[in-house]
């Protein structure tokens, strides 16, 4: 085909003299969103100056290590990694505590934050926290 | 020893080199609590008005520490062992770095050091063992005379310090070092003396991901025992040893300390009372992005 004429088929197109059909597709569904996996990890934040840890906290993140297999840690509020950053275990955590404020016990899934208590006491506290 | 209140054998208190092993006097007395500030630098904190604990209720605190196994002697996973040398500053130096990590990591090693015994967990907890040599080596270059505290604190502070050869799993590490020029034992090794120039081409890169961030300096004896109750080991020099109190024994008023020697040992009350003031407390260490991969 002529280059001119390829010109026009273009404008009368655009123009909707001929009308474009597009295939049909399905209606698509509403997803439900995906349901949070398992907890994966699980962060005690704290300011040492304003309180100190309780020790039925650390007994229970004790206990999820062992009998839940998982990662159960205490992070002081200006914990840094060897580079000076925040380690990046702990961005999501930290910051998630640092709105709900401190001390907060943040439970993640991933990355995703799924559990969020705030001034836990107890080593009950801690294991129910977790979904 | 299950209970803070349980009575100790006598011939553990209050023992003392004959002659100093790493500590000696003109060392000692530079150790004061503004020297020690000096040299942490942005380390350095005060005592948490948070961690005080009236006097009367500190065997109320001993109790709940005996029922959780959350002392800092639970933090310590190993004894380590300096015979012959001179190190004693960065053996205590090492039981506090390493108990301040293992508390962040939130595992508790139920009976604390056991000598010739290594815990599965340790493997599993990403329980790093550190290397009292890496620090010695700078704080004393001439290998015998031993190292005050500021010096060893400032040489952690500023730079970290090495994982030891010997770790409880394989993690990697790029740069380790010999855990001591002394006897070492199952879970510290022992060799040969490595001057600074000898370490690893790049240590610093690994030493970095293991640096007290945070240290407190205890202004009282009762603020070291509060600091104790809390899980913070407590590290002092005394009588020509330096060793980290781990543990209030309630009962008799003596603190307990993993000795740099294979074995658990006690401090009389008075003799505590007469060492707070070159001690130190380390609250927090570098954390790594990764608890399987302590060094990046």
């Amino acid at each position: 085909m002529k280059p001119y004429l390829l010109l026009i088929a273009g404008i009368v197109l655009l123009s909707g003299v001929v009308p474009l059909s597009l295939p049909s597709w399905p209606e698509a569904k509403p997803v439900a969103p995906a349901a949070p996996g398992p907890a994966s990890a699980a962060v005690y934040v704290y300011e040492k100056d304003s309180s100190a840890v309780p020790v039925g906290v650390t007994a229970g993140l004790n206990r999820l290590n062992r009998e839940r297999q998982i990662v159960a840690t205490l992070l002081e509020d200006d914990t840094t990694d060897g580079t000076g950053d925040v380690p990046e275990q702990y961005r999501t955590a930290l910051q998630a505590a640092r709105t709900a404020g401190l001390p907060a016990f943040v439970v993640l899934s991933g990355t995703t934050v799924i559990a969020v208590k705030k001034h836990p006491e107890t080593d009950d506290d801690i294991w129910r926290s977790v979904p | 020893m299950n209970s803070s209140f349980d009575f100790v054998n006598p011939a553990l208190i209050d023992v003392f080199p004959v002659e100093h092993d790493g500590y000696p006097d003109h060392l000692a007395a530079e150790d004061t609590t503004d020297a020690l500030r000096d040299a942490c630098g942005d380390a350095a904190r005060d005592f948490p008005d948070s961690f005080w604990i009236e006097a009367k209720d500190w065997a109320d605190k001993a109790a709940d520490n005996d029922r959780y196994r959350t002392w800092p002697m639970n933090y310590i996973d190993r004894y380590t062992n300096q015979n012959p040398t001179h190190e004693c500053t960065c053996h205590s130096l090492r039981a506090n770095c390493e108990a301040a990590r293992n508390r962040a990591r939130a595992v508790i090693y139920s009976d604390g050091p056991k000598k010739n015994t290594r815990y599965p967990e340790s493997a599993v907890d990403g329980s790093v063992w550190l290397s009292p040599l890496s620090v010695y080596s700078e704080a004393n270059p001439d290998r015998w005379g031993g190292a005050n505290v500021r010096q060893v604190l400032e040489i952690a502070a500023r730079r970290g310090m090495l994982p030891d050869r010997i770790q409880p799993r394989e993690y990697g590490f790029r740069h380790t070092l010999t855990g001591t020029s002394g006897e070492g034992n199952l879970n510290q090794s022992g060799g040969s003396w490595v001057p600074v120039s000898k370490f690893p081409a790049g240590w610093q890169d690994t030493a970095r991901h293991f640096r007290p961030l945070e240290v407190i300096f205890p202004t009282s004896f009762e603020q070291a025992v509060c600091c104790v109750l809390h899980g913070l080991v407590v590290s002092v020099g005394r009588n020509g040893h330096a060793v980290p109190w781990a543990r209030w024994m309630a009962g008799q008023r003596l603190m307990a300390y993993p000795d740099s020697y294979d074995v658990t040992r006690y401090d009389s009350e008075q003799t505590a009372r007469s060492a707070w003031r070159g001690s130190f407390a380390v609250a927090s260490m570098t954390l790594p992005d990764d608890w399987s991969r302590p060094a990046g």
